[in-house]
């Protein structure tokens, strides 16, 4: 059973994620933040990490950029419900910059998040 | 009967013969114990004139080197050479022709002129008739013992060595002999070193008719401990001349054994005057003016303290009219000298270091006059204080003229190092007597190099003959009238480069002659300066061309006015028009001009030069507003109520794009934030409809279609999609924003009026220029 680890501060997203995935037959792991998504990922390695970029302590760009210098393999889909606008630039350019292949803008439709999941599994 | 009278003969002759060979046997025991003796013995003749020697014994001729048929028959004048004393011959020479026993150590010398001390003691034989027939001259070799003296002499605490720089003679004495005296003391005893004194008794140096009444007095005050005050006495010197002296004695400890100090002045140079207290004598002495004597004493011992008149008179006072006393000398300080006089003074007690120092009294009468004060302890063998004395001296006067002739040379030194050019002295004979630091830079030298040599040195080779020619012409026209002589020359410096200058001569006299004083101008420097000037000010003109710096003027006694043409500019008035304080502030916005008017009468009120800027809008008369910076500095003379400005020179800059550049960035600040906050309300915004839309979906697939739940589940779908596209509309709409000129996003035109009047007043400091 494939894995998925998701990483976001807010409770409702993680908990949609978590309800979509595991109906679609993925396993999936929850993080509130960057740094316990880290910890949780060095623990038991997910087939991929659906990472939420803006986060009170560490955000998801610093995230995934330790995670890809630590795990290069890994697999990452940066998602994010801000613009650039608030001040960081394009943040899923960005985290396109530090490996990321796919991204999500919230708020997304459920088969926009399956199709995305599907697409990074299969590359 | 016979044969009785032959038997009386018999023994007669017997006992004769016995006597004559008793006689004769004590006579050579006699002899032989003389022969023997270790001490040199003499004999002579006393009944003939000159005494001559009639024996020597072994002893005298080892001493003295000579043989037995080189002194029989000569007088012991013999032995005299010149190092010999007077004193002390005419000491034995007396006692000779009186008949009485004497000892004196003089110098003699032996055959082979080497000089040693001999004690001599004479013992005069009379018959029985009294008259004296012969004379035994004992003598001792003790130059050994003169050694050890003089060693120990040497190895005498500073504090005795000291006392020979002082004028009043000294000696320490037992009731038997003297042992020591310093080098005042042999002096008034008319001898000429101190052995000539140290081991005789005290007492017969003094006249025999007063030795009575000075070894009572000396006992009485010894004994007392007491100060007896001063004794006058006779004293009679070494060549038996008598010399009138005033003693004091104090008790001390000499190499371990009770001793008395005895001080001894000689009366022909001082006069004592008593003088009666209630309570305690005192006495001082009148000192004759030379300076070299002590003007004050102090006998620690019994407490006596003598000033002289002199004394007196420095410290204000009438002679005798105040105690002698420490404590009126202490009085007599100036409060800001006091602790460092009296610090200084009791070190000596500690150190043994005459003091010798300057400081200030006040007088009675209120005068404060500067005074130098030595002084300088004397300590016994068992090192306790014996004595002090010294000497006060007023030196108002010379510190008065020291301080007119420093500051004349500090005038003279600042006239030399003020001027720009060199300036040198030169003597009659060429050579340069004085120069200025202007000189060394000029020429490369330091002062002691060019001091002494001739100012030729200092000017190229073909110069020398027209400078000399130039200096005899000076010097023959001083007392003539004022002259002088400028001409161009070449200088030449120490590395031998040689650069053109000008020199200037002038003639003066002084006190200690003719002189010159020579100005030496470094031409190529005036050339380079006024070059540099000439940049310097190109320079300037370029700067306010290009920084657009309009610069006014105001004198104010005047009421004079000068703007320049870039001011004009700013101002936007024509270069026709009459500048003027009014004319300014018509031009000044209306709603800053009071304001500017405060400031400018706030710099005027202030004691020091002070540094106004404001800044301020200005409407040109073409009614366009300006925002211009204005900086002025006012010189003002007078103090006080009396104050007035003099002169306010100023620069004013157009700062209107500044001031529209910082209002852009402001409005951009405030956009800025504007967007973050729409951004981070859009951002939690698309969190809340992630979950409203994702569970709605979910919950969708669990509701059975065509219920009333499907349907109002799929209304909040909608909504929430709805929802969305307003979210990403503001999203784009902030992206696009960012984008957008700031200068047109803050809508701002040049000519608008918002207020940045501000003005400033602080220290005038940095260059004004």
């Amino acid at each position: 059973m494939p894995s998925v680890l998701v990483v976001d501060d807010q409770d409702q997203v993680r908990q949609l994620i978590r309800e979509t995935l595991e109906q679609a037959g993925y396993e999936v792991e929850e993080a509130r933040d960057g740094k316990e998504g880290l910890e949780r990922y060095r623990t038991k390695a997910a087939d991929l990490v659906i990472m939420d970029i803006l986060m009170p302590d560490q955000d998801g760009l610093e995230g995934i950029l330790v995670l890809r210098r630590e795990f290069p393999d890994s697999r990452v889909i940066a998602m994010t419900g801000g613009s650039e606008a608030i001040g960081f630039g394009n943040v899923l350019d960005i985290a396109k910059m530090l490996g990321v292949r796919r991204t999500l803008q919230k708020p997304f439709d459920l088969k926009v998040l399956l199709d995305t999941v599907a697409s990074e599994m299969i590359d | 009967m016979t044969a009785v009278i032959f038997l009386v003969l018999l023994l007669l002759v017997g006992l004769s013969l016995w006597i004559a060979i008793r006689q004769h046997q004590e006579n050579v025991l006699q002899a032989r114990v003389i022969a023997a003796a270790n001490c040199g013995i003499l004999v002579t003749d006393a009944t003939l004139p000159h005494h001559p020697i009639i024996y020597a014994n072994p002893a005298v001729l080892s001493l003295t080197g000579y043989a037995e048929y080189d002194v029989v028959g000569q007088t012991t004048a013999m032995l005299n050479g010149p190092g010999t004393d007077r004193g002390a011959i005419e000491k034995l020479a007396l006692a000779l022709q009186d008949g009485r026993a004497c000892r004196v150590s003089l110098r003699h010398y032996r055959k082979n002129g080497t000089s040693f001390w001999n004690e001599v003691t004479l013992s005069p034989i009379e018959d029985q008739t009294g008259r004296v027939r012969s004379v035994i001259w004992i003598m001792s070799d003790v130059s050994h013992l003169r050694q050890v003296e003089a060693e120990r002499h040497r190895k005498m605490p500073s504090s005795t060595i000291l006392c020979d720089f002082v004028r009043e003679g000294m000696l320490v004495t037992t009731a038997s002999e003297i042992m020591y005296v310093n080098q005042a003391g042999f002096t008034i005893l008319g001898a000429t070193s101190a052995e000539e004194i140290i081991g005789s008794q005290y007492l017969d140096f003094v006249h025999y008719e007063q030795q009575e009444a000075v070894r009572l007095w000396i006992a009485q005050t010894v004994g007392s401990r007491q100060s007896n005050g001063w004794l006058e006495t006779k004293l009679v010197r070494c060549d038996g001349q008598e010399v009138v002296v005033v003693l004091s004695v104090a008790p001390t400890m000499w190499d371990g054994k009770g001793s008395v100090l005895v001080c001894f002045s000689d009366r022909s140079v001082q006069q004592p005057i008593e003088i009666e207290f209630p309570n305690r004598r005192h006495q001082f002495v009148q000192t004759h003016s030379s300076a070299d004597h002590d003007s004050w004493g102090w006998a620690i011992g019994n407490g006596a303290e003598i000033w002289s008149e002199e004394h007196y008179r420095v410290l204000g006072y009438e002679p005798g009219s105040v105690p002698p006393t420490y404590e009126t000398f202490k009085k007599a300080l100036h409060p800001e000298d006091r602790e460092r006089v009296l610090t200084l003074v009791e070190e000596t007690f500690t150190s043994d270091r005459p003091y010798d120092l300057e400081c200030r009294i006040i007088q009675p009468g209120g005068d404060i006059r500067f005074v130098r004060c030595r002084g300088v302890l004397i300590r016994g063998s068992s090192d306790q204080p014996i004595r002090m004395s010294g000497k006060i001296e007023d030196i108002t006067d010379y510190k008065l003229l020291a301080a007119m002739a420093e500051e004349r040379d500090l005038q003279l030194k600042t006239v030399l190092e003020s001027t720009s050019d060199g300036m040198l002295m030169v003597r009659q004979d060429g050579t340069i007597s004085l120069i200025n630091s202007r000189i060394e830079r000029m020429f490369g030298y330091v002062r002691e190099e060019l001091l002494g040599r001739p100012v030729e040195c200092l000017l190229s080779a073909r110069d020398h003959e027209e400078q000399r020619e130039g200096r005899d012409a000076c010097f023959s026209s001083v007392g003539s009238g004022p002259l002088e002589i400028t001409r161009e020359v070449h200088g030449r410096r120490k590395d031998g480069v040689e650069f053109p200058v000008g020199v200037r001569l002038s003639p003066v006299y002084q006190s200690k002659g003719r002189t010159i004083i020579m100005t030496i101008s470094d031409l190529a420097a005036g050339q380079q300066t006024t070059q540099a000037s000439e940049e310097i000010r190109t320079r300037c003109d370029l700067a306010i061309l290009a920084g657009q710096v309009g610069i006014f003027e105001y004198d104010h006694r005047t009421n004079t006015h000068i703007w320049s043409p870039i001011l004009r500019e700013i101002y936007g008035v024509r270069e026709d028009e009459s500048p003027s304080l009014d004319r300014y502030l018509e031009l000044v916005h209306p709603g800053d001009r009071e304001r500017l008017r405060a400031g400018m009468v706030q710099v005027l009120d202030h004691e020091k030069e002070k540094l106004y800027t404001a800044e301020h809008r200005l409407i040109r008369p073409n009614g366009s507003v300006r925002h211009i910076r204005l900086r002025a500095l006012t010189q003002c003379e007078g103090a006080g109520t009396k104050r007035r400005p003099m002169h306010t020179i100023g620069m004013v800059v157009d700062i209107t794009d500044q001031v529209n550049a910082s209002m852009v960035v402001q409005v951009v600040e405030e956009m800025e934030t504007m967007r973050s906050l729409i951004g981070g309300i859009a951002h939690e915004l698309n969190n809340s409809l992630t979950a409203v839309l994702g569970f709605s979906e979910l919950a969708l697939d669990l509701i059975p279609a065509e219920t009333k739940a499907h349907r109002h589940i799929n209304q909040v779908i909608a909504a929430g999609r709805k929802a969305r596209e307003v979210a990403q509309k503001i999203r784009r709409g902030l992206d696009h924003a960012s984008s957008y000129p700031v200068t047109r996003a803050a809508g701002i035109n040049s000519d608008q009026e918002r207020s940045t009047v501000s003005i400033e007043v602080s220290d005038a400091v940095g260059p004004r220029s």
